[in-house]
């Protein structure tokens, strides 16, 4: 296969699937393969770019998530279990608390329940990584819809910060080494913080002036009862779908109300979004190519969580080790050929270019273009 | 095309105008150049023609702009993106998309241009500046001379009446720059577009301007006409208006061809009584004499696989001025990096006065060997010049107030309460050299230092860096400022293709 860089949304989409997966379960056997995967096929399909930093920071975000999950565990929440493995000393609490505890005993059951769900937090949180440092965020901008163009722009230079943060701060501690001051430690770290968001602030604003001289943002007059209308079916399409995803993810309330809400809410949506669309005049030099390789991905990161779906309804005990009597988790049959379609389809992509020949576009199809 | 009508700009938190009742008229197809001192006000009349200011920078204007017809003051940059194009000082941090295709195409794609004029445009574009080969590399991957022929390019595909350009050369190295000059000349003679321009490396322009804009500074006004005409009386003004000034030429000279010309008499007069033109009094070479200092000794460097520097040897000497010259990315910035200890090679060994300079804790290393960064202001995060000096004590264990005295001596018009980050750019870089240089170090790096310096202030460096030559200590300066090397180094070292292409006496031709 020639090397070429995937749609950006094909990863976003593999990586979404996956964390929808994560979402499910508190399976620390399925969690840690998730977390394996995603690492696997960062380091083989990540562009060596400042925002491939972007997995190696949610790495770092998830522990930290997971280690704040865990001392609330410890010292608040329910009393469980009684394999007591040591006690803190407990605030008494009145009879109406009941059930509430801060301190006391601390079993291995409430420490493993406080691990398992810190596990599936940072087990998000690291798909949302993979996907951040498999795909340019501004690549993926070249995709956004025209009405949420101006709106994704603005979430793209902030989610573009935090590896030219990383960036910046190397070249501050390089700084201060040449000024005679100590890097490490928490004083050198508290010595970072201006001079880096000063760096930040300047840059986005810089960025920010040279969009707007090149035209970014430039609008059609619309009638008001157009832009009205248009901002109805948004705001329809948008609670219809925040309420039938909801019921979908929760698994809770009838079953036909979540799939009918998610319905209505993406025909309201897409509807408001080209009406909208039609506000801006932008127009897309050589859009990137969605091709069959896109579409293998996409699928292989939903048929992670399409699987944990099933398994769900047919045996959701396996997908949440019993803590109470303390057994170790088994390893789904299920779930694992999702994760296996996952990791198969996202090797199988072309390789990763070089910068020298960095390219989006197959040479197939702008050979097919030329001669066209 | 562009008409200024008695307009004042205040920036808001600021008493005086940056510029004030600027009444101008640029007529279409002119190369206007603006000129002035650092921090006279160049880049706010720049930023003026596209709306940036006020739009971006807030402040009160009063008076009108008005571009092809549309008043600034209704009409925001985004609204004038198809008549003006502007590229800014960085041409990388204006970058929004990530290859150089898409990056040409961003501005067309906001002004919903067709997709089959896009393609055209592109091609025309990549051929018009030459960067054909270029088409499908990162952005983040160009040198600084590539980087800045893409900005330019993508302001250029939108077809606007206007380029504004913020010292598009400044960063280049001398063929670098004259490509992108030359890519200039060609849209003002083919096309008829308008250029305006501010530059401080003048040398290299003034003869292509049909039109000169004087910034003078501090509000005072414009002063406007004929390069030869306003040059004559600059403030700033390129070597060669220098020459032609003291030898009392009735009619200035813009180029070294024509200076050349109408030097008979003047070459008549020195061959007679011979003299040394130099400003400064720059140390016999003595490279073979005085102790080493610095040794590098088969130094190999690589960023990921790409080999950045290979098989680099060289000794430094006490008393030494090196220039380290080379193309843009020939490993300059690295080289320096690598000396002091912030680059660490995979292979072959660096030794400053015997010692590896990585292994020495931040206080012995500031005694030893200094290094002025690029970006000189990265050295600076105190609240005030005073703060700043008095850390530096703190940090090189030095006598309180030397720093101070150093400052002092060096830039004595700096206020103690300013902010650093508010200072002119040759007042920061005089900061940063003070700072670097109070500690005394025996080898003193410089990564293009003159950069965005204007005439005066670089005169200034230069002296002091002819003093610190003279007390012994051994100075480094990677620049493509070839008049910086010619008067100040007593060595060159050209670095071409990761490795060392020359290393010989400047004298030596």
């Amino acid at each position: 296969m020639n090397p070429r860089l995937l749609h950006a949304g094909a990863w976003w989409m593999w990586a979404l699937g996956l964390a929808a997966a994560a979402s499910r379960t508190t399976n620390p056997l399925i969690l840690g393969l998730i977390i394996a995967i995603t690492g696997l096929v960062v380091s083989s399909r990540a562009e060596k770019a400042p925002w491939a930093r972007a997995y190696s920071s949610a790495l770092i975000l998830g522990a930290i998530v997971m280690g704040v999950r865990l001392l609330f565990g410890l010292f608040f929440g329910l009393a469980l279990g009684d394999q007591q493995l040591f006690a803190l000393p407990q605030a008494p609490l009145p009879s109406w608390a009941q059930g509430i505890r801060i301190g006391g005993s601390i079993t291995s059951e409430q420490l493993l329940l406080a691990l398992f769900d810190g596990l599936r937090l940072a087990t998000i949180i690291v798909c949302i990584g993979a996907a951040n440092a498999l795909s340019s965020p501004l690549r993926l901008l070249k995709s956004v819809p025209g009405a949420i163009y101006e709106l994704g722009v603005a979430i793209v230079v902030a989610m573009s910060l935090v590896p030219t943060l990383i960036a910046d701060i190397t070249r501050v501690r390089e700084a201060r080494r040449l000024r005679g001051r100590t890097t490490s430690g928490a004083r050198g770290f508290l010595g970072l913080v201006t001079p880096v968001l000063e760096g930040s602030l300047r840059r986005s604003l810089d960025l920010a002036a040279a969009m707007d001289s090149r035209g970014y943002g430039r609008i059609e007059a619309v009638p008001l009862r157009t832009r009205r209308g248009t901002q109805g079916l948004l705001v329809v399409g948008l609670m219809s779908l925040v309420v039938g995803m909801y019921l979908f993810l929760a698994g809770t309330g009838s079953s036909w109300i979540g799939p009918v809400a998610l319905v209505i809410g993406l025909i309201a949506g897409v509807a408001g979004l080209i009406t909208t669309g039609r506000r801006t005049s932008r127009s897309r030099y050589r859009p990137d190519p969605w091709l069959w390789t896109e579409w293998s991905v996409a699928v292989g990161g939903w048929s992670a969580a399409a699987t944990i779906w099933w398994q769900m309804s047919h045996n959701a005990a396996a997908l949440e080790p019993s803590l109470t009597p303390l057994q170790w988790p088994g390893l789904p049959a299920l779930p694992l050929i999702g994760l296996a379609i996952a990791t198969i389809t996202a090797l199988a992509t072309p390789p990763l270019p070089s910068d020298e020949t960095s390219s989006r576009v197959p040479p197939e199809l702008i050979a097919a273009e030329a001669s066209a | 095309m562009i008409h200024l009508n008695d307009v004042s700009i205040t920036y808001s938190g600021e008493s005086s105008a940056v510029l004030s009742n600027v009444t101008l008229t640029v007529p279409e197809g002119e190369l206007c150049l603006v000129v002035g001192p650092s921090g006279s006000g160049k880049t706010t009349l720049l930023r003026l023609l596209n709306g940036l200011v006020p739009h971006f920078s807030g402040g009160t204007l009063t008076g009108s702009v008005v571009i092809n017809g549309r008043d600034t003051a209704t009409h925001p940059p985004r609204e004038l993106a198809d008549v003006v194009g502007f590229v800014g000082q960085d041409p990388t941090a204006g970058f929004v998309t990530d290859t150089v295709e898409d990056e040409l195409a961003y501005a067309m794609e906001s002004l919903g241009i067709e997709t089959d004029v896009m393609r055209r445009r592109v091609e025309e574009t990549l051929d018009l500046l030459g960067l054909t080969a270029l088409r499908r590399r990162a952005l983040r991957s160009l040198s600084g001379g590539e980087a800045q022929r893409v900005a330019i390019g993508a302001a250029l595909t939108s077809h606007p009446q206007i380029l504004v350009l913020d010292e598009p050369t400044s960063a280049l190295d001398p063929s670098a720059a004259d490509e992108v000059l030359a890519s200039l000349q060609r849209l003002v003679h083919d096309l008829g577009m308008t250029v305006v321009l501010a530059e401080h490396r003048l040398e290299r322009v003034v003869q292509y301007a049909d039109r000169v804009i004087l910034v003078p500074g501090s509000g005072a006004p414009l002063i406007i006409g004929e390069p030869a005409t306003v040059m004559k009386h600059s403030p700033v003004a390129p070597p060669v208006v220098e020459l032609g000034r003291q030898a009392g030429w009735d009619e200035i000279a813009l180029s070294v061809r024509d200076a050349r010309r109408s030097a008979d008499e003047l070459r008549q007069r020195f061959t007679d009584q011979p003299s040394s033109l130099s400003l400064f009094t720059v140390p016999e070479p003595l490279s073979e004499q005085g102790d080493c200092v610095l040794a590098l000794k088969d130094v190999q460097v690589a960023y990921g696989r790409r080999e950045v520097l290979h098989g680099l040897s060289l000794q430094l000497h006490a008393g030494e001025v090196v220039a380290v010259m080379g193309r843009n990315g020939a490993g300059k910035s690295t080289m320096l990096s690598t000396m002091v200890g912030l680059r660490t090679p995979f292979k072959g060994t660096v030794r400053v006065l015997g010692v590896d300079p990585a292994t020495l804790k931040p206080q012995d290393l500031v005694a030893r060997i200094g290094l002025v960064p690029q970006q000189a202001g990265d050295l600076l995060y105190a609240e005030s010049v005073d703060l700043e000096c008095r850390q530096t004590d703190r940090d090189a264990g030095l006598a309180p107030g030397t720093t101070a005295t150093m400052l002092a001596t060096i830039a004595p018009w700096i206020k103690a309460s300013s902010h650093p980050s508010d200072l002119s750019e040759g007042s920061r870089l005089a900061l940063a050299l003070a700072v670097v240089l109070a500690p005394d170090p025996a080898v003193l790096l410089l990564d293009e230092p003159t950069r965005g310096l204007d005439y005066q202030a670089k005169q200034h460096l230069m002296k002091i860096l002819a003093n610190a030559a003279q007390r012994g200590r051994t100075i480094v300066l990677a620049t493509h400022d070839v008049e910086l090397a010619a008067e100040l180094s007593t060595r060159t070292v050209i670095v071409a293709d990761v490795a060392i292409a020359m290393n010989a006496l400047s004298d030596i031709p």
